[in-house]
């Protein structure tokens, strides 16, 4: 059985991408010729799709037989620009203000740097889109190619030279791009030989350029040769780009360029403003819908649609020389489900209501039965009697989920004790096995669905009992994914402040809707998601934080705004992906308000460290 | 395939009190007991040339396979390059004796008698698993065999380490390597009676400075030179290959010199010398010579570089990843050509190479050279990642 383990498309060319690309239901709309935002937390295939819409990447999904009828619909006539975020912004920015105490020196550097690292990008680009003019009718041309003649080359290239202040003329575009490399080592050059002063006297004489306006103008001098383009740039994980640019983005999705759209993705939770400039923008800022559109690309609050999952998991269940049938009849084979409770079916499973019943009586869920007897239902068999939409709800469709999830973590308390039943420790997480619940788990997310189906094809090509190896499987992915909320930290200037992080707030909210959710007293429908409403001030940037990095889904269907601009009003729940650490549904439920941070039994000192939770008694 | 100066050490003899004596730590951190591919770079080898097409005849490898002679760490790194040798279908497999292979500091007749004798009793056979070959090298310090049109002459030249009256001389002996008039002689007259047009004359010490500049030490066998010259003025082609030094240099003989070609091998896994620094890196090499080509010595060296957990193609400016060695390139015939393309903006590696095939042949130092000349012109000729890229118009210099 070969595996795929390739997690991050950063490191992969448009061709690779390209030649095993699962074209998503939104990828016309981000294809299209309008500016774009892609919304949502890390791993959600942003950069595959960018890359995909590069000029090279576009040609080689336009030689899959298989797309030939879906991409005929899209028009691909603009050249497409790519612009990647380079991973060491972060660290240079702090090096540098490290450096530097004058403020504006620091901003001539780190702009000196951002710029010339996006024209060098974008001259790459337009290489990418280029076809030898002279080589005429023997080189296929698409709508998104250029044919440029030598001659055109060296106007454009001395131009550019001129115009970007590039110390020489150059006549090529590897002569451009070699110059703008040449310009950012000096620009690096001024900070590593400090406290030698004069390389940095020396950048300090050169113009400060702004990306935007050296872009335009690069359209107006490729239009004096080439009229009638149009461009399409996309910045990628721009999430890691300093504030500053994406304020400047972000304003420009208004009017930037008629010949031009900009594309890029954004978290949920917009924090590249301060409050007032957040309110400014919320009223005068760029307008959903009208200057730009949104794409949601996953983590949505409730009815997630898992079609491309389930279309990524059955390609690598292909390339792994199995099928997707085999993969999903392994996970729901689990013996750690409790049997005879869901039926599996083409459409997903369906809870056997009656054998719930039966599984919560045997666990002691004394709260429950008695609910159920207050209702006139003594014995399981008693439900298939239970009639009217109103009494069925009442009864079986909302209690039943709950006293599912009851049943895997409640068991007698045995003679001596004077209780029903307790919670017992997480020895293994039934409840999340099966082909549907790890779906769910992953969120929909590509690079959580890589992580799981890696992990679990290599136990089924093994032929691993089915339990032991989702157990595994689910253990190490919530560990993985509360680590990279860790990973999700306060900027530079907040940290020697007393702040709580954000995986501390996920975990208390997380805790309390599981302490009632797994209480003595059953609820038929207890919270299971929250309503901010007055929140405390030293509660917003933890929680802006974590719904930035998925472990919180904000609920972004209702009051008609994809970007959150304020948090008050706004509804989410924990992420799924999170759920097996609290013992948490994986389905939604009643809100509760939130104002501060909610009191739990747990305390964070019981919290077990990260890697051992798995195995913790309550 | 050439490796040379592994230095491996031990974990487990790094762990006894310091009077052991055992520095492995000053060695590499290559430790013999890691048995993955990303912390052993002898297994990682053939990792890394598993999935390529490279048709090896030999690996050979030119001493120092264990830091501080110790015997168990060197039977395991000379095993490890049998199994990567099984596991690249590579047929031979040669070793040759460096200074940290036998005991050079001498203090009893105990060791004085096994000096030597370890090395005769090794499994696999050293230096290697042919007879006479390894009689030769064993009786005289010096072993032959044919691979193809190419004889393989591998010299011992620490055949008086572990002598000396005291610990003075002993050291004056075994700090440089030793070549007699009469292992000179051999190794002349076992080229000169070969059937085979081509030699590969493989030696631990260095024959003669490494590098003017890079190379500070005066060190080299005394009689270094003197053997260059002699197979200099064979009626073979022949090129050298040694270790010791983990200094990485290519020397092309030019039009008229005494020398033939010399390759001062990378070490494998060793830490640098204290000060060493632009010819210092951690690789191994493949060596190919073109047998077809009998009027001087023509090939190729491939190089890989070690990146904290596997081999890359080296991007090094003293050893870049292809190194092609043969016709000695004359630079104003080249600067010509190069102004006779009238490029107008730029043109890739493969037109250029097709248009000025001697463009292969230079070294990144001639490349610059080169540059400087065309300055005033605006033609550049481009390097990236230490290979020449193409070449570019730029607006010439004032």
């Amino acid at each position: 059985m070969r595996i795929n383990s390739s997690f991050n498309a950063r490191n992969a060319t448009p061709k690779q991408i390209a030649e095993s690309f699962v074209v998503p239901d939104y990828f016309e709309q981000v294809a299209a010729f309008h500016n774009l935002v892609l919304v949502g937390p890390r791993g959600l295939g942003k950069t595959t799709i960018m890359k995909a819409l590069t000029a090279s990447g576009l040609t080689h999904l336009h030689k899959r037989p298989d797309l030939k009828d879906t991409l005929r619909e899209i028009d691909f006539g603009y050249v497409p620009i790519y612009i990647p975020a380079e991973s060491i912004w972060r660290g240079n920015a702090q090096s540098i203000s490290g450096a530097l105490s004058e403020e504006h020196e620091r901003d001539h550097i780190l702009n000196g740097l951002f710029v010339d690292h996006c024209l060098h990008q974008l001259v790459s680009s337009f290489e990418d889109a280029l076809v030898d003019a002279e080589q005429g009718q023997e080189c296929v041309q698409h709508p998104w190619s250029v044919a440029v003649t030598e001659t055109e080359e060296k106007k454009i290239c001395s131009a550019c030279s001129d115009f970007w202040g590039l110390s020489r003329t150059q006549h090529s575009f590897i002569g451009l791009k070699l110059a703008l490399l040449q310009r950012s080592n000096q620009y690096r050059s001024a900070i590593t030989s400090l406290p030698d002063r004069s390389c940095l006297d020396l950048v300090m004489t050169f113009p400060k350029y702004d990306f935007l306006l050296m872009l335009k103008g690069f359209f107006d001098i490729v239009g004096s040769q080439r009229e009638g383009l149009r461009w399409s740039v996309c910045f990628d994980e721009m999430e890691i780009a300093p504030k500053r640019v994406l304020v400047q983005l972000y304003e420009n999705l208004r009017s930037f360029d008629q010949r031009a759209v900009l594309k890029f993705s954004l978290f949920p939770y917009i924090d590249f403003y301060s409050l007032e400039q957040r309110m400014a923008a919320s009223e005068r800022g760029p307008t959903d819908g009208q200057d730009f559109h949104t794409v949601i690309l996953a983590n949505k609050f409730a009815n997630p649609d898992y079609s491309l999952a389930k279309r990524l998991i059955s390609n690598e269940c292909a390339l792994a020389g199995t099928s997707l049938g085999e993969f999903i009849s392994y996970l729901n084979s689990s013996s750690a489900i409790h049997k005879g409770t869901r039926r599996f079916t083409d459409k997903g499973f369906e809870r056997d209501f009656a054998a719930i019943h039966n599984m919560a009586a045997q666990a002691g869920d004394r709260s429950y039965t008695d609910y159920m007897m207050r209702h006139g239902v003594n014995k399981s068999g008693e439900l298939q009697n239970v009639k009217g939409e109103k009494k069925r709800a009442q009864l079986i469709r909302k209690p039943a989920p709950i006293a599912e999830v009851r049943s895997y973590y409640l068991v007698k308390g045995g003679k001596k004790q004077e209780i029903d039943s307790r919670r017992t420790s997480a020895k293994g997480f039934g409840y999340y096995h099966g082909f549907d619940q790890i779906l769910a788990l992953t969120e929909g997310n590509p690079r959580a669905i890589k992580y799981y189906v890696t992990d679990l094809l290599r136990s089924l090509g093994r032929r691993e009992a089915s339990a032991v190896a989702q157990n595994r499987a689910i253990s190490r992915n919530v560990d993985r994914f509360r680590a990279l909320v860790s990973a999700h930290t306060f900027s530079g200037e907040n940290v020697t402040e007393q702040v709580i992080s954000p995986l501390q707030v996920v975990d208390k909210l997380g805790d309390a809707l599981s302490e009632v959710l797994l209480g003595p007293e059953f609820q038929p429908e207890p919270s299971l998601s929250y309503e901010v409403k007055g929140l405390s001030p030293s509660l917003s940037d933890s929680l802006v934080l974590a719904i930035n990095s998925g472990a919180l889904v904000v609920d972004q269907s209702t009051g008609g705004k994809q970007l959150i601009f304020d948090l008050e009003g706004c509804r989410f729940r924990v992420s799924h992906r999170l759920a097996p650490f609290y013992k948490l549904p994986t389905i939604t439920g009643q809100p509760r308000v939130l104002s501060g941070l909610p009191s739990t039994k747990r305390s964070f000192k019981d919290q077990p460290d990260l890697l051992s939770w798995a195995k913790e008694d309550d | 395939m050439i490796v040379s100066d592994i230095h491996a050490i031990s974990e487990e003899l790094s762990q006894l009190p310091q009077e052991h004596g055992y520095h492995g730590e000053d060695g590499s951190n290559f430790k013999v007991e890691s048995r993955t591919p990303a912390s052993n770079p002898v297994l990682a080898i053939s990792e890394c040339l598993k999935r390529k097409d490279y048709p090896i005849d030999a690996l050979i490898c030119l001493g120092d396979f264990a830091h501080q002679a110790k015997k168990l760490v060197m039977l395991q790194v000379w095993r490890d390059l049998h199994d990567v040798a099984d596991a690249l279908s590579i047929p031979t497999v040669i070793g040759i004796t460096g200074n940290h292979d036998i005991a050079t500091r001498v203090d009893d007749l105990h060791t004085a008698a096994g000096r030597v004798e370890f090395l005769k009793q090794v499994n696999p056979k050293f230096p290697s698993a042919d007879d006479n070959f390894s009689g030769g090298y064993h009786q005289h310090g010096i072993g032959a065999l044919e691979l193809g049109e190419c004889l393989v002459v591998a010299v011992d030249t620490c055949t008086l380490h572990g002598l000396g009256k005291d610990t003075s001389i002993s050291s004056d002996i075994w700090s440089v390597g030793y070549l007699t008039d009469a292992m000179i002689d051999r190794i002349v007259k076992t080229v000169e009676e070969s059937a085979c047009s081509h030699a590969l004359v493989v030696m631990h010490h260095h024959p003669m400075k490494v590098d003017g500049v890079a190379d500070a030490s005066y060190d080299e066998v005394p009689k270094g030179p003197l053997l260059l010259e002699q197979l200099a003025s064979s009626t073979k082609t022949c090129f050298v290959v040694h270790g010791h030094k983990h200094l990485v240099k290519l020397k092309r003989p030019d039009a008229h010199s005494k020398h033939p070609a010399l390759l001062s091998a990378a070490s494998l896994a060793a830490y640098p010398y204290l000060g060493q620094g632009s010819h210092y890196s951690n690789q191994f090499h493949i060596l190919e010579l073109d047998t077809s080509i009998k009027e001087r010595a023509q090939g190729t060296v491939l190089s890989w570089d070690w990146s904290a957990a596997r081999w890359e193609p080296s991007k090094k400016y003293s050893m870049p990843h292809v190194l092609k060695f043969g016709p000695v390139p004359e630079l104003s015939k080249i600067e010509q050509a190069l102004k006779d393309l009238n490029i107008v903006t730029s043109i890739n590696r493969t037109k250029l190479i097709d248009a000025i095939p001697e463009i292969e042949y230079l070294t990144l130092d001639e490349v610059e050279e080169l540059n400087r000349r065309l300055d005033s012109t605006g033609l550049e000729l481009v390097i990236r990642q230490s290979k020449i890229s193409g070449a570019m118009m730029q607006e010439g210099e004032a």
